[in-house]
């Protein structure tokens, strides 16, 4: 019974995703694929802010006063994002989610220098307060985001879904955040293209991946564009405005949530720091500067420079 | 003759993404991602291999100024990965001494003195295969002389949990010397060792881990040295070395210290200390994106004599143990060294260090050190380059 490679997409956490597996029949195949659209959207259910019952809603909600119980998964979600929080020196903060009251990608206009500072109050991952089992919001109005590692983490968990039901190769991609599980039968690495950003439907890369997670960042995926000045969502969590040095950085980690978490801190602390945090890292990387040009730590890419 | 056991790998920095995986996998229901995925391996066909040619110079001087030996040796390191979890190591090294053998005290004028021209071929080859939570390693080495042959093979297996978090090592080695004399040419004798060692390495917290390691050994057969006159060791000898390390990563500084202690004993009477600091730290560069890495480094050692050491040969008799060697003495030494390691371009870099080292029988705790020695001095230097692919 020879393997093949089955495809499918599906909608959620807000973009287009795809499954690739190789599996022995469709049957085999449809049944992964159900299990893992059923993660992907308990995670969605559990920890989107868009949805009331969520957890993270509730604790939005009660801002100010209570100290709602979290789980163990989620309690581990939040002392990963203070790594995070201490390593980019602040930049990096799920509380900074707020910040888009100020910011209206859609409307197309820059906040003045007041609406963003009064936003600022709001904002701090010094004001989550923390005990075991449960945590609170110190700032009526504070909101806790997980839309920066969600779809990470989600690409983690259903790789760990799928290898344990011995799965050897299968590629996830959640919305450009992508998690390979094993090369593909032939021993041959699955390809990954990196959109150029400034052709959206263009890559400028590829990166053969045969193990594990790969995100990107962008300033091109939500922005405008205002006397040649552009204005990406991608917030620093001290000043309140988008940073403005790097068009894209590409990261492969084991861990997609670690890759994921690596790109953004790299576009919130600018080329020189983020050149210096990859190259620590050993992972491999791509860059793509504000002149366009590539910095990257591996021969395995073939772009147009 | 024996030589000194040269150089060491290059640590890892201690970063901030593995301050982020080592939080990643702390995340219940993430613990089961591999989290020792070589980076390169991730990556298609190429990455995990590597390449370091260096070049070695050692020189020593003792009482006043005289250049007592110096070493020559060019050493070259491959490590391959074959298939995804099978890797092989391998190096080779041409040590090429000369100079004077030690020269003693007084009471033992006119004994050596003599030049001595040597040259050494060793070489060690080692493959491991990685499975999910455990790997296997097996090796061998050879080392030839005009008077000294060692061959050694061993065996050695991880085991780590889940998290990666805890790993636990266990080998066992064997080894076969067989010893000459280009001044006897009647001698040939025969030494054989047996090693046992058990490690743990544990990670303590987001910025730091701790190692220890012990080893056991045990040799059989001819253990005094050829060249010294009067020279008589029991036919065996056990030895226990015990070595503990941590290592911190301070991210204001944006480096890492690695501290370790060791201490040695044996059923010779010989027991030592070793204290080790070194400081690594990674340099940026403005103009293009090559950074220096600085490692500098300070090491004390302490040892205390072989029970039948002593400086003054008594009146023998055929029973009783004796010898000058120096080795054996009870005496200190101080180290100081640094080495910088600098990327070139993509995949090839260079490797400088230097290392100053000072042994008298001052320095010695633990009590005075054996009279009548001469401190010496030595300077090792090394150069050398590594390309990874």
């Amino acid at each position: 019974m020879a393997i093949q490679e089955f495809r499918d997409s599906f909608k959620a956490m807000g973009s287009r995703n795809e499954l690739s597996a190789f599996c022995r029949n469709k049957v085999e195949f449809q049944s992964l694929f159900r299990g893992v659209v059923g993660i992907i959207s308990d995670i969605e259910a559990t920890y989107s802010r868009f949805i009331p019952t969520s957890i993270v809603s509730r604790i939005n909600l009660a801002a100010g006063s209570d100290w709602i119980d979290i789980s163990e998964e989620l309690s581990g979600l939040l002392d990963y994002a203070e790594v995070c929080w201490h390593q980019s020196n602040g930049l990096f903060d799920l509380t900074s989610g707020v910040l888009r009251h100020a910011w209206n990608f859609e409307t197309k206009r820059p906040p003045n220098q007041e609406e963003v500072e009064e936003l600022l109050p709001y904002i701090g991952w010094e004001k989550v307060e923390r005990r075991p089992g449960r945590v609170k919001l110190a700032v009526k109005g504070m909101q806790l985001d997980l839309g920066g590692v969600g779809k990470e983490f989600a690409v983690d968990k259903v790789l760990i879904y799928l290898r344990e039901r011995g799965l050897p190769s299968a590629m996830l991609n959640l919305g450009g955040d992508i998690g390979v599980l094993g090369p593909k039968p032939d021993g041959s690495s699955w390809q990954i293209g990196i959109r150029d950003p400034r052709a959206f439907t263009e890559s400028i890369a590829t990166i053969a991946l045969s193990k594990g997670g790969l995100a990107t960042s962008g300033d091109y995926e939500r922005f405008f564009e205002l006397d040649g000045k552009r204005f990406c969502h991608i917030l620093n969590a001290k000043t309140g405005f988008p940073v403005q040095e790097l068009q894209s950085v590409s990261v492969a980690a084991p861990s997609c949530l670690v890759a994921g978490s690596l790109t953004t801190i790299s576009m919130l602390v600018g080329r020189e720091k983020a050149l210096e945090l990859l190259k620590q890292s050993a992972f491999p990387y791509l860059i793509i500067d504000s002149k366009g040009a590539m910095h990257s730590n591996t021969q395995n890419h073939c772009g147009h420079i | 003759m024996k030589r000194k056991r040269k150089s060491e790998g290059v640590q890892e920095v201690y970063a901030c993404a593995r301050l982020l995986c080592s939080a990643a996998f702390s995340i219940p229901g993430l613990a089961l991602i591999d989290n020792f995925a070589l980076p390169q391996q991730a990556l298609g066909e190429s990455g995990g291999n590597e390449v370091r040619f260096a070049f070695f110079n050692y020189r020593e001087w003792q009482a006043g100024n005289q250049q007592r030996m110096h070493v020559n040796a060019p050493m070259l390191y491959v490590k391959s990965l074959v298939e995804r979890s099978t890797e092989v190591e391998g190096s080779f090294v041409l040590d090429s001494i000369s100079g004077a053998s030690p020269l003693y005290h007084d009471t033992l004028s006119g004994a050596s003195g003599r030049g001595i021209e040597d040259e050494r071929t060793a070489g060690t080859l080692g493959i491991t295969q990685t499975f999910d939570r455990f790997s296997v390693t097996v090796g061998g080495a050879i080392s030839n002389e005009d008077d000294y042959d060692s061959n050694a093979g061993s065996f050695e297996t991880k085991v780590w949990d889940a998290s990666h978090n805890t790993i636990l090592n266990f080998g066992v080695s064997l080894g076969r010397d067989r010893i000459s004399s280009t001044n006897d040419s009647t001698l040939d004798e025969d030494r054989s060792t047996t090693g046992l060692a058990l490690g743990l390495t544990q990670i303590l917290d987001e910025v730091s881990i701790g190692q220890t390691n012990i080893t056991y050994s045990s040799s059989d057969g001819y253990q005094s040295d050829p060249y010294k006159s009067f020279d008589s060791r029991p036919q065996s000898r056990q030895a226990v070395a015990w070595l503990t390390r941590y290592i911190r990563y301070f991210s204001d500084a944006d480096g890492s210290l690695h501290l370790d202690y060791r201490y040695y004993q044996d059923n010779w009477g010989v027991h030592a200390h070793t204290v080790e600091a070194r400081w690594y730290q990674v340099l940026g560069s403005e103009l293009d994106d090559r950074f220096w890495t600085l490692i500098p480094r300070l090491r004390f050692y302490s040892q205390c004599k072989a029970d039948y050491y002593d400086n003054q040969f008594p009146a023998l008799d055929e029973e009783q143990y004796y010898s000058a060697d120096q080795r054996l003495s009870g005496f200190g030494s101080v180290l100081l060294g640094i080495k910088a390691e600098r990327e070139l371009r993509a995949n090839l870099g260079l490797s400088l260090s230097a290392d100053y080292m000072q042994q008298r029988g001052l320095l010695k705790i633990e009590g005075p050190g054996s009279p009548g020695l001469s401190p010496f001095s030595a300077i090792f230097f090394s150069l050398g380059f590594y390309l990874k692919f």
